[in-house]
């Protein structure tokens, strides 16, 4: 799920920024703008084959976005303005709006993107290396050193998680020939197994948080912790920042000049 | 980065060094300051529930020792091991290592002299790369860069993991994990070098490379173990421990060759 | 399935995700600065409880719980991170887990994190914690009584947490208030009896399993009670802004609203039937109730919020 990323250990700040100034852009963009939206794509396409990544992998992983839509679809039939037909469906009287149909389309292409620039950034740094480059931008040390050591330890919990899963499955059985109650259990024993899996769970964390202070404090660390090695400050920062600036500056430019549908 | 030195037979998968990696353990630059010793005097402990885990420990190993803690579950033995770097503080009695008394002012520099590696590395590793882990101790030591930089590549190089240095620890195999986690204990240059379990969850030839690897150690060695084959190869002195006590102490082929004694104390 | 509370991109208006990262960032710095203080056993342990329990959040989101034939809750767990490490500790955790649901798994958007991070973390964490301990304390104080209190909270915390997603999509003009709230609370009225359910199952069991961690864990804060009225402002405040904002929003969305009022009386049904997912019996349209029902969550949280104080100030004095 997590590939390895190439620039592990490299200064992520300039990946960061332009990911974040470019899914602003592609947000800035005004309802309708699928032409200057589609030109955003290209860029991100063309980004993500220079980085080994086919358009086609980038575009289904984009794909993750979809089911939000569900929440713009009733803005397609709720509003009245640019009414595309409206009439009756059986007893009910149904209108869509294109005004609406605009909206939820453009909502939709953006979310795409935007998944996308994110799923980019990730083939550009690690999530390491990105947590180190947001404490460089002064992101505080505990929210810093707690999601490293979140990200680090989140495939063994959820490895634990799952291995107590399948054991909770491994006993659901269903009967056989007796007669059946009720399968499954009632909705309080449920709550009350699936309860005991996140206790336990907790108390394994706890216990390992516990063992992991053991460890750290066993190497010196005494007050402030501070993991992972800061890598060296990119040297062409600034013009890379500013290579940024200018490609949002083409975007917005494309959002304004391209025509809107 | 860093250089590659000469591994040719550590490939990933590989649960522990050939023995190409042992002759750099040998030539390792890092010379520990301390003399390796360690001296307890009637320890006590009763954790803050009440329970009394230690009942007056009295033990003393001389520098290059290698020592296996053997017994039960629950015995007592990772409590006495967590006094050697001072994570528990005794509640009666004393503890000597390298010849400084466990306290808050040596505690710095007993941390730096006992190198305690844990049962499960995944507890010992929790930093994104491995060459980050094994950074931490010099780092917090605050070493120079050049300093961290050669401790760690003379660490990583005795354990034979030099090529995993920009590896995340969750991609390494447990043998891998093994390996580094002892690194990240190197790195510190430590006089005493403790393990609790170290076999655990390792296969025959796993075992084997331990064995092997345990011995080009020059350091204190002591380890905490059910494996009584283990002790039997590598460790020519046992004691004892149970429900808080010594129950013996002395050549490891005389105690594991009194059967009641195994059995009276859940060895066998 | 699972309606998913993670904006995406695109979906908010640029004031509102400003608004909101704006929000979360003074209240996570404010929560940052309260974990700082001294916790004297061992300072460098904190972070690592934190991160630890984090990945805990994370897995334990992974427990489904069948609620009805076809449909499973997840846990969200806000209100027993709050429990488990404090209000304030417990916001950095869920505002770190939106973050990195956002960043690893874009599971949300990275400029809708601040939207994200705000109803889950802090209406759902930071809020639902001084929820749980108000009723907890009302209740009598009691380990009972306070994790029962923890289970209504967490009830709440997930309508809520759903209300305040949709408010922030009607607000930036992609979904319909009228529709949206309604069918959101109500299907999230139902996920968070499962939430509430594991909330509560989870720590009984942890208490009846090692009542020390939580003892330990779950340490009261030892803040006076003007700091934490400080704080209950501060936070109620934060909401009235959001009400202000929702009373003086973008007129089109008002009109829009009103003019479904006919719409909505004549064909009630028909976008529920598109979407299988919300089958909520029983709708009345009309922008008063939706306005009447979004001020109602925060005029009983609010009320809750200040009982709570009062109890306590009370119990403390």
């Amino acid at each position: 799920m997590i590939a390895e990323p190439r620039g592990v250990g490299h200064d992520a700040r300039a990946a960061v920024i332009a990911t974040l100034a470019f899914v602003m852009a592609v947000a800035l963009l005004p309802p309708g703008s699928y032409l200057a939206l589609l030109f955003a794509w290209l860029l991100l396409a063309f980004a993500g084959a220079v980085l080994g990544i086919s358009p086609g992998r980038l575009a289904r992983r984009g794909l993750v976005a979809l089911p939000f839509v569900v929440a713009a679809v009733p803005i397609v039939f709720t509003r009245s303005d640019e009414l595309l037909w409206a009439g009756t469906v059986g007893p009910l009287s149904v209108q869509v709006s294109g005004a609406g149909l605009r909206i939820a389309l453009t909502a939709l292409l953006k979310a795409w993107i935007s998944v996308q620039a994110s799923v980019l950034l990730l083939a550009l740094a690690s999530a390491p290396s990105i947590v180190t480059a947001l404490r460089r931008m002064r992101l505080p040390d505990v929210i810093a050193t707690s999601a490293g050591l979140t990200i680090r330890y989140l495939e063994l919990l959820r490895d634990e998680a799952r291995r107590m899963l399948r054991a909770r499955t491994a006993r659901s059985a269903s009967p056989v020939g007796v007669g059946r109650e009720r399968i499954g259990g009632t909705i309080a024993w449920r709550a009350r197994t699936t309860g005991s899996l996140v206790g336990s769970l907790f108390l394994r964390a706890y216990s390992r948080a516990q063992r992991i202070e053991e460890a750290a404090a066993s190497r010196g660390a005494t007050g402030s912790l501070s993991i992972g090695t800061m890598p060296a400050a990119d040297p062409r920062l600034t013009l890379k920042v500013i290579g940024v600036l200018l490609l949002v500056l083409t975007l917005t430019l494309a959002g304004a000049l391209l025509p809107r549908l | 980065m860093t250089e590659q030195h000469e591994h040719p037979h550590t490939h990933p998968g590989a649960a522990l060094p050939h023995s190409h990696g042992h002759e750099h353990a040998h030539e390792a630059p890092l010379t520990p300051t301390g003399d390796g010793t360690i001296a307890i005097s009637h320890l006590h402990f009763r954790y803050p529930d009440g329970t009394e885990a230690l009942r007056g420990i009295d033990l003393a190993i001389a520098g290059g020792e290698k020592v296996a803690l053997l017994g039960p579950n629950g015995a007592g033995k990772s409590t006495l091991m967590l006094h050697l770097n001072g994570i528990h503080r005794p509640t009666h009695g004393t503890v000597h290592v390298a010849g400084a008394q466990v306290s808050n002012e040596t505690i710095g520099r007993v941390r730096a002299e006992v190198g305690l590696v844990f049962q499960d590395p995944d507890d010992q590793l929790f930093s994104p790369t491995v060459w980050d882990d094994v950074a931490f101790g010099p780092t917090h030591m605050g070493l120079t860069p050049s300093a961290i930089h050669d401790r760690v590549e003379v660490a990583l190089a005795a354990v034979g993991a030099l090529d995993l240095a920009q590896r995340a620890p969750m991609r390494l195999s447990i043998g891998q994990r093994k390996r580094v986690a002892l690194a990240t204990v190197l790195a510190m240059n430590p006089s005493i070098l403790v393990f609790d379990e170290p076999s655990a969850g390792l296969d025959p030839r796993g075992r084997r490379e331990l064995i092997e690897l345990l011995q080009s150690l020059t350091q204190t060695l002591i380890v905490s173990t059910h494996d009584l084959e283990l002790a039997r190869a590598a460790f020519p002195r046992s004691i004892v421990v149970d429900r808080g006590a010594i129950v013996a102490d002395g050549s490891t082929s005389e105690i594991l060759a009194k059967r009641e004694l195994l059995l009276a104390h859940g060895l066998a | 399935m699972y309606p998913q509370l993670h904006i995406p991109d695109g979906f908010l208006s640029p004031q509102i995700s400003l608004l909101l990262w704006v929000a979360t960032a003074v209240l996570v710095g404010i929560a940052v600065r309260r974990t700082g203080r001294a916790d004297v056993r061992m300072i460098a342990s904190q972070p690592i409880l934190m991160g630890v329990l984090g990945a805990f959040i994370f897995a334990a989101q992974m427990f489904n719980f069948p609620v009805a034939t076809g449909t499973s809750g997840h846990l969200l767990g806000g209100v027993l991170a709050g429990y488990l490490l404090g209000p304030w500790a417990g916001t950095i955790v869920m505002a770190t887990v939106v973050g990195i649901q956002a960043l690893l798994f874009q599971d949300g958007g990275l400029l809708a994190l601040g939207a994200n991070a705000f109803n889950m973390g802090i209406i759902g964490t930071l809020g639902g914690s001084f929820v749980a301990r108000g009723i907890g304390t009302a209740l009598g104080g009691s380990r009972s009584a306070s994790i029962f209190g923890a289970g209504a909270a967490a009830w709440l915390a997930v309508v809520a947490a759903a209300g305040f997603t949709t408010l922030q999509l009607g607000l930036s003009g992609t979904t319909n208030i009228a529709i949206g709230l309604p069918a959101m609370l109500g299907v999230h009225a139902v996920i968070g009896i499962g939430e509430a359910l594991i909330t509560v199952a989870a720590l009984t069991f942890i208490a009846q399993t090692a009542p020390d961690i939580l003892a330990g864990v779950a340490a009261p804060s030892k803040a006076s009670p003007v700091r934490r009225l400080t704080t209950g402002v501060a936070i109620a405040g934060a909401v009235a802004t959001l009400a202000s904002l929702f009373a003086s929003a973008d007129p089109d969305g008002l009109e829009a609203v009103a003019e479904q009022l006919g719409f909505l009386n004549a064909g009630v049904g028909a976008p529920f039937e598109l979407f299988p997912n919300y089958t909520i019996p029983g709708l009345d349209g009309g922008a008063s109730t939706v306005i009447a029902g979004v001020l109602g969550i925060i005029v009983v949280i609010g009320v809750l919020f200040a009982l709570g104080r009062l109890a306590r100030s009370r119990a403390q004095s």
